[in-house]
């Protein structure tokens, strides 16, 4: 199942999606917390804390900048570019560089 | 990236880039529900109105979160510009406050207050007839 949050910066989309995340895994569901936005925050609201949320957001930039090698499948890309949060969720920050993306 | 996600046995939950610039890149089927969350604010109304149009075009399931409701009239005034979808209103909330102001999860701060529940029924809402993986 794949669920997107949206709406205008500021509203609480963030606290939305990261409590969200949080709940579903609370009762038994793996989820896999994908942080799409340009400043990315979700991992503050599923608990991983500002210091990892803002190592994740280098990685990205590590990416977008070539200074990183890229994962040729998905699922490699959530493996080595994730974070585990609290209560199980897996936590990526997405990049804008698909180079896992055949077509 | 999130239309190579596999969504099988898993939840796939993204937060998206703040305005509509993603929900129009969202094509159909490529998500099972976009949840549009929305203040009692003219601004963030606007921005959610079109985003649930958009969706709607894309017959993609549209869900409202009615975020930090204080009253009655903070309510109808999202009722009536999106009152064609299922809205959860989530209330104004201390806990969820301090977490943002701490940089914690609000669940960590208070799982019981009464905004972590509101959230935690629209996730029960999301996941459905999913059964845990």
């Amino acid at each position: 199942m794949k669920i997107v949050v949206a709406g205008k910066g500021g509203v609480g989309k963030t606290t939305v999606a990261g409590t969200v995340s949080r709940a579903l895994a609370r009762n038994g569901h793996r989820v896999l917390a994908l942080d799409a936005d340009a400043n990315p925050m979700l991992g503050i609201s599923l608990g991983v804390g500002p210091e990892d949320t803002d190592a994740l957001v280098a990685v990205r930039q590590g990416l977008e900048t070539g200074d990183s090698e890229h994962e040729p499948t998905i699922e490699g890309f959530v493996e080595r570019f994730g974070t585990d949060a609290p209560d199980g969720v897996r936590l990526v920050v997405a990049s804008r560089i698909d180079q896992f993306d055949p077509g | 990236m999130l239309g190579e996600l596999e969504g099988d046995g898993q939840v796939v939950v993204g937060d998206l880039e703040a305005g509509i610039g993603t929900v129009l890149r969202l094509q159909s089927g490529m998500v099972d529900a976009v949840v549009v969350v929305v203040q009692p604010t003219a601004k963030s109304i606007d921005i959610a109105a079109r985003a649930t149009r958009i969706a709607a075009t894309r017959e993609l399931d549209v869900l409202v979160v009615a975020n930090r409701v204080r009253d009655e009239a903070d309510l109808s005034a999202i009722r009536d510009a999106l009152g064609d979808h299922e809205i959860f209103v989530i209330p104004d909330d201390p806990a969820i406050l301090r977490a943002d102001q701490e940089g914690l999860a609000p669940i960590d701060v208070d799982s019981a207050s009464p905004g972590v529940t509101a959230i935690g029924e629209l996730a029960g809402r999301l996941a459905g007839s999913t059964a845990p993986a």
